[in-house]
């Protein structure tokens, strides 16, 4: 046990070390990229973009850290955290609604507006899976809820395409600062939320006992959990409508509180929000770092929030190579359905009349005959429904092997993997390296998930955890990539 | 460029009132008389031609960005440039498909619906303003309107002409986001110009393939000799209000100069646009 104790600060040792290095270095301005600055500017520079923005990574990291880890205390699921639960992606959609057509909203506009799709994302999973639901159930419904908004999203940009840019490179995590504001909101915000929440980890230490325990000591453990969440939504939110989705942070801070051996709520309400800071200060860092050093041979910007997965995915995957991430019991989903001939029955008829709207719906082209409607959809509609007969299948199979109920294609990462693979396989030899592409991405990222699993004795817990970090990181990665290739 | 534009559009209303008549594919044996263009530099091209155009994809977009040479009053929305609506496209029954070689949708898509021109625009050479004068002859041709292609080339001889007296090297940016900007460098359109018109541009970073860089403010600031145009929508007054905006060296020689909207990825018609606003400025 001292060993592994010993051996755990080393990590965090040479993290924070590596953070201050990075944080000198580009508080300096030095460099090639710089030269010729005049010193007026430097000067103004470091005042109001390099300072600033120090803080804000610093700040913004410990605000989604102490957020996630209040989820994951309350909820009981080390999984559950904001950004698991769709309140990052329901503020992000809340704040692109309210900003189209305005090119910049008033940064307090964007906090409330955060805020109210923060927790309608949140009401909308706590619904779907039940008041009371705090295992894989939430989990189910925070991924269900994720997709619908992220669909939500490519509608909108559809329609929308015009401020796809300034969007996409908000929502890819920019922290960028000019001037103090930012920073001097969010240390208000928090000088404000954190002595009361901290206050709060008095009763939230109930929450490692069972619901009915709870009540056995007179709690009312709905109201508790309920404003516990609100204000650690509130922290996710606000850092959302300041500098965008930083993904990960979540996630990673308290489960490498966790993994440094930390093991009592109040050690770890201090590790998880200091963690977070560390790894949004190194992320940041990482970021201008590579656009200093890079600068002279590519033209394109890094943004933060694609490097916190990479950085947060690596230390997370390195932790459960050593099998620190400790599993919890995950409960078996809610009993099959009573009536599955129903069910099916239903299935097959949605898809029935899905099938058949899809082939003949000529509602804004009354121009063509449906002669020649059918020759360019059918194609469409039997691609669809082998894609999805496909991933169905694909996800029984991994739950049945796995015995996870939340295995999936998308859980374990694979679909991103996939994705990144197109990508690769696209930049490396056209159209025709697509398909290579794809299936060598999906068995990389299949590969990386089983192996670590099996050091974990597949466990569901530091399973999902693997597929969900590696799947972050490939989509950080494709984000990256569909950020830099602007139009328009 | 007013009066071949006039001259343009009676030719075009005429053309389409023939087309009507014949109603017909292959009523004109090669001149074709329902075009639809999926890119802008194509799309304005072809509009500053005459040509009959039925089409072109984000229409109602193209007034904000491209503004001028205005398209035909009926031209219709096909849905996205990258991706247009392949329904619509069929259902207008076009008889000529024009887009730009390496972007969107593959060609070999669209030639069930009609046939495909795919010019270049951006290729490894990165002479955008060249090919984009090759397109004009090629659209020209293929449209059998050889006098306004010459007259367009024409256009842009004089506009390139036309001196402007200022040493200064210039730096032509477009915001992307408050925070950052698209910077035109070699490869791009713009940079062409520049060249053409005598004028240095004085970005000497790395460009992507479509000839620009994302860049923040302080990149801006390496180049405190030169004169900064700024390509509207213009940024927000959160940053021009701010303190590193007024620190910036352009600012500080008041050295900033704000363009009507240019199309950045445009043909011959944008690089005359082009010409002529940073003339008046």
């Amino acid at each position: 046990m001292r060993t592994v104790f010993r051996s755990a600060l080393l990590p965090p040792a040479a993290l924070i070390a590596a953070v201050v290095a990075l944080t000198i270095w580009t508080l300096t301005v030095p460099g090639a990229a710089q030269d010729g600055l005049p010193d007026s500017f430097v000067r103004a520079w470091r005042a109001h973009a390099l300072v600033p923005r120090v803080w804000v990574a610093l700040l913004a990291g410990a605000a989604l850290g102490l957020s996630a880890l209040i989820f994951q205390q309350v909820l009981r699921n080390p999984l559950a955290e904001p950004g698991t639960l769709g309140v990052l992606s329901g503020a992000q959609l809340a704040i692109t609604l309210a900003s189209l057509g305005t090119v910049t909203l008033d940064p307090a506009l964007r906090e409330a507006v955060g805020l109210g799709g923060g927790l309608l994302a949140l009401a909308a999973v706590v619904l779907l899976a039940g008041v009371r639901a705090s295992g894989p159930v939430l989990l189910v419904a925070g991924l269900v809820v994720n997709l619908v908004i992220g669909s939500v999203f490519v509608v909108l940009a559809l329609l929308r395409h015009e401020y796809l840019r300034s969007v996409f490179v908000w929502a890819s995590g920019n922290l960028s600062q000019n001037g103090p504001d930012d920073a001097i909101a969010l240390a208000l915000r928090l000088a404000v939320l954190g002595p009361v929440l901290l206050l709060a980890l008095r009763a939230l230490v109930l929450f490692t006992l069972s619901d009915e325990s709870i009540r056995g000591l007179g709690a009312n453990v709905g109201r508790l959990r309920l404003a516990a969440l609100v204000l650690a939504t509130l922290l996710a939110a606000m850092v959302t409508a300041r500098v965008g989705v930083i993904g990960f942070i979540g996630l990673a801070a308290p489960m490498i509180a966790q993994g440094l051996g930390i093991r009592t709520l109040q050690g770890r309400a201090l590790a998880a929000p200091a963690v977070g800071a560390a790894l949004l200060l190194a992320a940041d860092g990482t970021a201008q770092a590579l656009g200093r050093l890079l600068g002279e041979h590519v033209a394109l910007i890094f943004p933060t929030g694609i490097l916190t997965p990479v950085l947060g995915g690596a230390i997370l995957l390195g932790l459960l190579w050593q099998r620190r991430i400790a599993d919890r019991p995950v409960q078996p989903l809610a009993a099959p359905s009573r009536r599955p001939t129903l069910a099916t029955a239903l299935a097959i008829a949605v898809l029935i009349a899905a099938i058949a709207l899809s082939l003949t719906e000529t509602l804004h082209l009354p121009a063509l005959a449906a002669s020649e409607l059918w020759g360019g959809r059918w194609p469409r509609v039997l691609t669809a429904a082998s894609a999805g007969l496909m991933l169905a299948l694909a996800g029984v199979v991994m739950q049945a092997v796995t015995g996870n109920p939340l295995a999936s294609p998308e859980s374990l990462g694979i679909s991103s993997g996939a994705g990144l693979g197109i990508i690769a396989g696209l930049f490396a030899g056209g159209a025709a390296a697509m398909l290579a592409g794809a299936v060598a991405g999906a068995l990389v990222a299949f590969a990386v998930v089983i192996v670590l699993a099996a050091r974990n004795r597949f466990a569901p817990g530091p399973m999902l955890l693997a597929g969900v970090a590696l799947g972050t990181f490939a989509g950080a990665m494709i984000s990256l990539m569909i950020a830099s290739g602007g139009d328009g | 460029m007013v009066g071949a534009g006039l001259l343009s559009r009676r030719r075009m209303v005429a053309g389409a009132l023939v087309a009507s008549v014949l109603s017909g594919r292959d009523a004109f044996a090669g001149v074709p008389g329902r075009i639809v263009a999926l890119d802008w530099a194509m799309a304005e091209t072809l509009a500053a031609l005459g040509a009959p155009l039925v089409a072109v994809a984000e229409a109602p977009l193209y007034a904000q960005r491209v503004v001028q040479p205005a398209l035909p009053a009926q031209t219709q929305d096909v849905g996205l440039r990258s991706w247009p609506n392949l329904e619509a496209l069929r259902a207008l029954r076009p008889d000529l498909i024009v887009t730009m070689e390496g972007y969107g949708i593959p060609p070999a898509r669209l030639e069930r619906i009609a046939p495909v021109r795919a010019l270049p625009l951006y290729s490894a050479e990165r002479k955008p303003l060249a090919l984009a004068r090759r397109a004009v002859g090629d659209l020209a041709a293929l449209t059998g309107r050889h006098a306004e292609g010459a007259q367009l080339l024409a256009a842009l001889d004089v506009a390139l002409a036309r001196g402007i007296p200022d040493d200064h090297p210039l730096l032509i940016v477009k915001f992307a986001d408050d925070r950052l900007l698209d910077v035109y460098g070699p490869g791009s359109l713009f940079h062409d110009v520049l060249a053409a018109m005598g004028l240095r541009n004085a970005w000497t970073g790395p460009t992507n393939s479509w000839g620009f860089a994302t860049a923040g403010l302080d990149q801006l600031a390496r180049y405190p000799a030169a004169r900064l145009v700024i390509i509207e929508p213009a940024p927000p007054a959160r940053l021009l209000n701010s303190a590193l905006w007024r620190a910036l060296p352009q600012m500080q020689a008041g050295q900033v100069t704000v363009l009507p909207p240019v199309w950045v990825f445009g043909g011959v018609p944008s690089a005359i646009r082009f010409a002529d606003l940073l003339g008046a400025a």
